[in-house]
């Protein structure tokens, strides 16, 4: 039997996922920092305040860490003197 | 110097709640009192594993194709187990989409037109991997928990 629709969600991959995949690092990272404050928080009272500060915090490093290595590959690399 | 407390604890062992921890996230703290902990769990764990499979599709999670990915997709046990199923039971067989011939080197093998590649599959797998490792760390966590302040910690989120 073949069914084909547009995009039938969880069965098939998300289309254009080639050209925003990076922006799932966000959920991910938040995905993440739920669940680690979930388990490492001894009291749960500033729960979301953590975890958001969390995701935040990861989501930069990424990024500079991202801008770091563009950094390395299309000005440093290019200025070291070739044999 | 060195004194012996009398109010010494044993350490906690919960295999009960690991196990069920394992099957279902979030189960095990639900079962040793912490149930705002497992509802978080659950929503990290489990929004981690789903979009995963939003974004890869149920193919993104398959035990005999990708069996080294599997290895960590199955931290999230009851989820990766039910997604492999799934996999199985829909694109495998053929009962959703269509089984297309394609050439490898031992001959032919038939695979689904909803079969996941590129970077979408990719991902997908990745996220999967990564909410079942994550799976591990609360397991761990479930484990050894005490469970005596329980109550307390649930906090402002009750």
């Amino acid at each position: 039997m073949i069914i084909q629709l547009a995009y039938i969600p969880f069965l098939q991959p998300l289309p254009t996922v080639a050209q925003w995949w990076w922006l799932l690092l966000i959920p991910a990272c938040a995905a993440i920092s739920v669940t680690w404050k979930a388990v490492r928080l001894e009291t749960l009272e500033h729960f979301w305040r953590e975890a958001i500060t969390m995701t935040v915090h990861s989501v930069l490093a990424m990024a500079a860490l991202a801008a770091a290595l563009m950094v390395l590959l299309r000005v440093v690399i290019p200025l070291l003197p070739t044999p | 110097m060195f004194r012996m407390s009398d109010d010494f604890e044993e350490p906690a062992f919960n295999l009960t709640a690991a196990i069920l921890g394992w099957i279902v996230p979030g189960a095990g703290h639900w079962k040793v009192g912490e149930k705002a902990r497992g509802m978080l769990v659950l929503l990290g764990v489990g929004g981690l594993f789903l979009l995963g499979v939003l974004v890869g599709g149920v193919d993104c999670v398959d035990r005999r194709e990708d069996g080294m990915w599997f290895i960590a997709q199955a931290g999230a046990g009851g989820l990766a187990f039910a997604t492999d199923g799934l996999n199985t039971m829909f694109l495998k067989s053929g009962r959703v989409g269509e089984l297309l011939p394609l050439a490898v080197q031992s001959g032919t093998v038939m695979v689904s037109s909803f079969k996941g590649a590129g970077p979408s599959n990719e991902i997908g797998t990745l996220l999967c991997g990564l909410a079942g490792m994550m799976n591990v760390i609360v397991v761990l966590d479930v484990l050894y928990r005490s469970t005596s302040n329980a109550n307390s910690s649930n906090g402002a989120l009750q």
